[in-house]
């Protein structure tokens, strides 16, 4: 009795919060959409007997199977740190991203082959119940592509200076997304062109820090503060949710194959051309594998601990400076990672004279470091040590061991 | 994008070879690859592969078979995927960078997971194809597959052979960026690294230890759960498995049962004609290999989403909080992740009181994290800070909070090339900073005065 009530207030509570999320909302009306639509097509399969409904039934399974993945990620998604994941869940967001990227690329391979083989053999297709059902997924899957068409673009572009300056002047809130994204072009070509990082990011510091809306038009306005509702993206990486970009992706091959079964269908009824079916197939095929490549390239990177080279050369060049702090001797080590789109994590070894105060010297490398602004504080960890000249400092310890010295507590 | 396209202000990525020409590239490439163990046993099976590809492809379209044209077919994606698993593997034993500065390690259990769900997928491709044959029965043709099949069968057995040994190489801890602090503690610790059973034997007879202190508070612990520490020691001697390999292994052992499945048929469709036989020994072959294969996806998939055990953080954390109690120290924060085969990466900020001595806790905290959990020192990042209310005067110049993580980012960022707005104030601090610190030739008296004088400044 309790266990079972246990699970129901569990179900409630996981449903709650699928609801609560805008991203999985969405997908999970379209799983179950999905799964309407495949029992459906299984039960007319199954009736009429037709192979080729069949495969497209099967083919419904493999979409359910990756919306299944994309939601459970989404759903995750949202969870604070873990003593199981210290950094929270951020990367399952690119695993499911890459997963359905991978997904696809096989399909793509898949369809290939039989395509090849179809051109060899002839197989008669029952037109008319092919022709309804694949109209229907195309509508179903239409609206999908409707759905996930924002792809979890909620984030804010870090902008250099000069443009927000104008913009704080003019300030106008209601800009368009496409004048948005020229300028960010422009802003990169501006950035590579003039290797004047430092300056830009100096100049950032200036402009002030306002509340920023959450509506995606207020674009380069105004930088966000670093809170969760609106975190910036780092320079170099995409600014959309990975997650819904790879279920989109799988969402418009789907409606790509129902448009080439439909193309199929009508030419074969009225020319009788067999020979077009396989042939749509591998276009859309080769259309799929080279839209979704980046996708995989780009979630393969992070996972490889990628950094853009842009913010590689900034942390380059705060560490250049962080040698000029007073006091420190060197900087032995220094790793920098991308944990998501949003977030940059790095750790620093510093080696400091002996007659320093270690936690001024430490505030001041922080500070330097922090001058690529990508860093929220948390994030980066300094450690700082004492240049050792000979084996002293494990002779102290030695001595107070053997002899039960407990003087320098 | 920009960035993908290699624009040369930023390109601090040193591509490997350059200058060089194409021959002495690839002839570079190629002593690499017959260097290490796993790219070379890759390598000998792609070009097998290849080979029997091109063959098959030719006596298909001789025969005009299609059978055998389906055939040569899925024996270019298992050379596709073949070729992938190469690259990832030479890809990993690539030096650092400024961009990859944990290195090119983490490919191999990324292409493990991609392996993985290519299976899954042609997994549920033969469970497809099985039950349309179940339901909408298609006879079957079997011209010439019994040969075809046993040559394929005769390659992956070979494959299986290959890849039966899927360890991951031991990489010796050289890194190209040293830490010039601890290399000496690394010198006297390597005797203490790979000997973990040792280390209940040896008492005393190590003169050199930097560690007597902590052995002997270590093996306190350890007398009283001696079972659980040997079962411990026993898990760490276990070798650990290289990811890429297992993604390939279970292509072949897919490809073996399939040939194995299409002998059977054929076999019973000659002599019996039960044509059922295909479509039945098909799903079962699809559920197995879909079964077989999840292990692999679970485990990198959890790797690469820094997934770790909790009960080995709350042991760590144990450890460092038991050696930390001495000097009145606490965990303030503690994160760790795992690069690819058991190496792991912790991140850790202490609080700590002024007077403490941060060497002694940062070498104590190392050694024993290597000791014990085999993590390399080159692997743990210590921040020590601590709450300083008398510094808090000071701080306003620098506009930043005391306590925590030096948040604000705003006003530390004031914080220009010159550090300062005043010069006295610049003079204050290096004063302070250079201020001279206690040593040993003060007595006790000297140590405790100097100890007050601290606190007023």
């Amino acid at each position: 009795m309790f266990s079972q009530k246990g699970q129901i207030t569990k179900t409630r509570f996981m449903f709650k919060r699928l609801i609560s999320d805008k991203d999985s909302v969405r997908i999970f009306i379209f799983l179950i959409l999905n799964i309407i639509f495949m029992f459906v097509e299984f039960l007319y399969a199954y009736l009429s007997n037709s192979l080729s409904l069949l495969s497209d039934a099967f083919h419904m399974l493999f979409d359910c199977v990756s919306l299944f993945m994309g939601l459970i990620a989404s759903y995750y998604l949202k969870f604070p740190p873990n003593e199981q994941f210290t950094y929270g869940y951020n990367r399952v967001e690119f695993l499911s991203g890459f997963g359905n990227s991978i997904f696809l690329i096989c399909v793509s391979f898949i369809v290939v082959t039989e395509a090849i083989e179809r051109f060899v053999t002839v197989h008669t297709i029952d037109t008319e119940n092919l022709l309804l059902v694949s109209v229907l997924g195309l509508l179903i899957n239409v609206v999908g592509i409707f759905l996930f068409d924002d792809r979890g673009n909620d984030k804010q572009q870090a902008v250099p200076s000069s443009q927000s300056q104008n913009q704080n002047q003019n300030q106008t809130k209601f800009k368009s997304q496409d004048q948005s994204q020229k300028q960010n072009q422009k802003q990169d070509q501006s950035l590579i062109k003039n290797h004047k990082t430092l300056e830009l990011k100096a100049n950032l510091e200036k402009s002030q820090k306002k509340p920023s809306n959450k509506s995606n038009n207020v674009f380069s306005n105004q930088i966000a503060t670093k809170s969760q509702n609106n975190p910036i993206v780092l320079p170099g990486m995409n600014g959309t949710n990975e997650n819904i970009e790879g279920i989109w992706f799988h969402v418009l091959s789907d409606a790509l194959g129902s448009v080439a079964v439909v193309i199929s269908t009508i030419l074969v009824k009225k020319y009788g051309w067999y020979w077009i079916d396989p042939l749509c197939s591998i276009v859309i095929s080769c259309f799929i594998f080279i839209s979704v490549y980046p996708l995989s390239i780009r979630t393969s990177k992070v996972m490889k601990q990628y950094v853009p080279p842009s913010l590689s050369h900034g942390f380059n060049k705060a560490i250049a400076d962080a040698k000029n702090v007073p006091g420190v001797i060197d900087i032995s080590d220094s790793n920098i990672w991308v944990l998501s789109n949003t977030v940059l994590i790095g750790t620093v070894v510093c080696i400091v004279d002996e007659e320093c105060d270690l936690q001024l010297t430490r505030k001041m490398v922080r500070s330097t470091i922090e001058k690529t602004h990508y860093f929220e504080p948390k994030n980066l960890t300094v450690q700082i040590q004492r240049q050792s000249k000979s084996l002293s400092l494990i002779n102290d310890l030695n001595q107070r061991t053997e002899f039960g010295n407990d003087k320098e507590k | 994008m920009l960035d993908d396209l290699g624009f040369k202000s930023y390109e601090t990525r040193p591509r490997q070879y350059k200058n060089l020409t194409l021959q002495t590239q690839i002839s570079k490439i190629f002593s690499t690859i017959m260097k290490h163990s796993d790219t070379r046993r890759i390598f000998l099976f792609f070009l097998i592969n290849l080979s029997f590809m091109f063959v098959e492809f030719l006596y298909s379209i001789l025969s005009d078979s299609l059978t055998l044209l389906s055939d040569s077919f899925h024996m270019l994606f298992d050379c596709i995927s073949l070729f992938a698993g190469l690259f990832a593997s030479y890809v990993s034993k690539l030096p650092r960078n400024s961009n990859y500065t944990y290195g090119y390690s983490r490919i191999e259990p990324l292409s493990g997971f991609a392996n993985s769900i290519f299976l899954v997928c042609v997994g549920l491709l033969i469970l497809r194809e099985s039950i349309e044959r179940l339901i909408i029965s298609v006879t079957v043709k079997t011209e010439r597959l019994f040969v075809v099949s046993i040559i394929g069968l005769v390659i992956n057995l070979i494959g299986m052979y290959l890849f039966r040994d899927r360890t991951a190489e031991t990489k010796k801890s050289s890194k190209t960026k040293k830490n010039p602090n601890e290399s000496n503690n690394d010198v006297e610790s390597g005797k203490f690294s790979g000997d973990n059973g040792d280390q209940f034997n040896k008492r005393s007879g190590d003169n050199d230890s930097t560690s007597i202190g902590i052995k002997n508070y270590v093996n306190f612990d350890r007398h009283m759960i001696q079972n659980k520490e040997i079962e411990k020691v026993k898990e760490k001697n276990k070798k650990v498995v290289n990811d890429n390999l297992e993604g390939i292994w279970f292509h072949v052992l897919s490809d073996t049962l399939g040939s194995v499945v299409v002998i059977i048929s054929t076999i019973f469709i000659d002599n019996l004609q039960w044509y059922w036989v295909d479509s039945f020994c098909s799903l079962i072959l699809s559920l197995v290999i879909i079964v077989s294969v999840l292990p692999l996806l679970i485990r990198t998939f959890r790797l690469l989403a820094h997934k770790q055990d909790p009960a080995l953080n709350a042991n760590i954390q144990n450890t460092i909080n038991k050696l930390i109690l001495k000097y009145h120290c606490s965990i303030v924060d503690y994160k760790s992740w795992v690069i690819a085969n058991n190496e792991m990466v912790i991140t850790i900020h202490l609080s700590a009181q002024k007077n403490s001595k941060k060497e002694q806790i940062i070498q104590l905290i190392k050694q024993s994290l290597q000791n014990e959990y085999q993590v390399k020192k080159e692997n743990i990042t210590i921040q020590i800070q601590y709450f300083d209310s008398h510094l808090q005067n000071l701080s306003n110049n620098f506009n930043s909070t005391t306590y925590e993580y030096d948040s604000n980012v705003n006003s530390n960022n004031k914080i220009n090339n010159n550090y300062f707005n005043n010069k006295n104030q610049q003079n204050q601090i290096n004063s302070l900073i250079f201020r001279k610190l206690p040593q040993k030739q003060f007595t006790s008296i000297g140590v405790s005065v100097n100890n007050h004088l601290e606190n007023w400044i």
